[in-house]
């Protein structure tokens, strides 16, 4: 979460890249573009896609640097725009598919190969299958509950970010915890009873 | 807030829990520890919710190698780098780069050859005569690029004459005239305005930022907005300016008559939304068309008059973010029933209401 003070270094260095301070500009790639390309990872499952859009969003920011305006919160400005510029580019190529817009399910990945039968500990037990109920969440659930817990967005940000009202936002994180919480409750009771 | 009566997944849901299983401090260490004495019975409830959010936030934990991060910087970098060496002619030819373009870009084209007769004198721009002017002609390259002693940029089409003094320095305003048709990417200078002399129109810059664009083969001058403000008066009604004058904001364009000096207002045809570097959201979920005509306004700059209290009344689902403007204003138009009309560069809608 932003710190008040980590706050007033983000208005401080935006301010300062606008003024067109390019070790200013240099900062604040360094304090997001991880982030950035993790969200963006997430959303597109494409590194090249993901890296291409990051390079052409702070090559926007800077030429328009001057016409930008204030804000608040610069992750969820960047985000956002990080958003954007990843579903432009799928729009043009249409052999891109939007992930969390698409209704195919998200790919089974490496969770699938972690072996819950090796993993007795009821901790792991815990991580295995609140892993594989989160994979059959929605990619819409999903990415709403990466920004809600992982990001640190608040609601109307993610609604933002996402390109959806408030309302629907609210009901993806929502919807997603209700779906992830039966089967992680009876586990984390069990697992609370071996403490 | 009653948390007493919170399950799993409102404690989720809100804010302040989180906060504190993420980021304990001494404040909402004391508040939860406080509650929990009171309703010892939320334990569990409490436990599970502190672990989902625990597990919810290492489970989408993924490490990006600092490699990959340095790696797009030094591409941003490379590019930067790139563009400061080299004019970038084809600014305003990419609609993206031209909106994003710090200066401002303008190009104005006229039937210099048909209307000789109508030219006004440079040196009557200007009673200082201690100007030096310089005039390059350019009779055979598709285009040339001259650098401007305030730092503006120039870039002159064929066939086209630009006249301009050699240093501004003194001069209160920065004055140019032009024969033919030129773009114009200006250095901010609000203490001087920039004004562009063609064929008895004057282009005048206030703002950060502007497009401006004339047709050749026409008797008509049209100058378009793309982001920032530029007025624009008559020659020959100069002292009058600012009751015959027009001001043009983003995605307006208007017309200039040359022989009655008349300006027809309009939206320019491919109007686009002002932030584009990130650009407002067009999904509406039961949103009243009200507040949808209002995301629209803001996101064009454009003014769309309606029946505030008809329209208010309307609920819509929509999601029109991929399409232009027009398309925007045909499906909503298209959902109330209603249909538009552009007049004097704003919207207005004709509705029966919901």
């Amino acid at each position: 979460m932003l710190t008040d003070n980590s706050n007033m270094l983000d208005i401080a260095l935006w301010n300062a890249f606008r003024k067109g301070d390019y070790h200013a500009f240099n900062k604040i790639y360094e304090r997001y573009s991880k982030d950035l390309l993790s969200y963006g990872l997430k959303i597109t499952n494409d590194i090249q896609l993901t890296e291409d859009s990051l390079h052409d969003l702070f090559i926007d920011l800077w030429t328009s640097r001057k016409n930008l305006s204030d804000t608040n919160s610069i992750k969820f400005y960047l985000f956002k725009a990080l958003r954007n510029k990843i579903s432009n580019a799928k729009t043009r190529d249409h052999f891109y598919q939007m992930k969390d817009l698409s209704t195919e399910t998200a790919n089974a990945d490496e969770f699938v190969i972690e072996t819950y039968l090796i993993d007795t500990e009821t901790q792991n037990h815990l991580e295995y299958q609140l892993k594989k109920n989160f994979q059959q969440l929605s990619p819409r659930q999903q990415q709403a509950l990466n920004l809600r817990f992982y990001h640190h967005f608040k609601n109307e940000e993610i609604a933002e970010i996402m390109g959806v009202n408030y309302q629907s936002a609210c009901k993806f994180i929502y919807s997603g915890i209700k779906a992830l919480k039966e089967a992680v409750r009876i586990l984390s009771i069990f697992l609370l009873a071996n403490f | 807030m009653n948390y007493y009566e919170y399950d799993v997944e409102d404690f989720l849901a809100d804010d302040y829990f989180k906060n504190w299983v993420i980021f304990p401090d001494e404040e909402n260490e004391a508040f939860w520890r406080h509650f929990l004495s009171e309703f010892p019975e939320k334990y569990h409830t409490i436990e599970t919710s502190r672990t989902l959010v625990t597990e919810l936030y290492h489970l989408n934990e993924k490490e990006i190698p600092q490699e990959s991060s340095d790696a797009v910087w030094q591409r941003i970098d490379a590019t930067l780098q790139e563009n400061k060496r080299s004019f970038r002619i084809p600014l305003w030819f990419n609609p993206q780069t031209a909106a994003a373009s710090i200066g401002i870009t303008l190009a104005v084209g006229l039937l210099w050859m048909l209307y000789t007769h109508h030219w006004i004198p440079p040196l009557m721009l200007s009673n200082d005569s201690k100007l030096e002017w310089v005039q390059i002609v350019n009779k055979n390259k598709p285009g040339i690029d001259i650098k401007l002693a305030d730092g503006s940029q120039v870039y002159l089409h064929q066939n086209s004459t630009l006249k301009y003094p050699k240093n501004f320095a003194e001069a209160p305003l920065r004055q140019v005239t032009l024969e033919g048709m030129a773009r114009f990417d200006i250095h901010k200078d609000p203490s001087r305005p920039f004004l562009v002399y063609a064929q008895g129109l004057v282009t005048k810059v206030l703002g950060t930022s502007f497009i401006v664009k004339a047709p050749k083969g026409d008797t008509k001058v049209t100058v378009s907005v793309n982001s920032g403000k530029v007025s624009l008066y008559s020659k020959r009604e100069e002292s009058k300016a600012a009751e015959n004058g027009i001001v043009l904001t983003p995605n307006q364009q208007a017309v200039f008559e040359t022989k009655t000096t008349t300006f027809a207002k309009s939206v320019v045809d491919h109007p686009e939304v002002l932030d584009k570097v990130a650009p407002p959201s067009f999904y509406f979920n039961n949103e009243s068309a009200v507040n949808i005509f209002k995301s629209i306004e803001q996101a064009y700059g454009i003014d769309i008059l309606y029946d505030e209290e008809l329209m208010s009344r309307c609920k819509l689902n929509l999601d029109i973010s991929q399409e232009d403007l027009y398309q925007k204003l045909n499906i909503v138009c298209k959902v109330l029933n209603a249909r538009f009309e552009m007049i004097d560069a704003k919207i207005i809608i004709y509705s029966p209401g919901c």
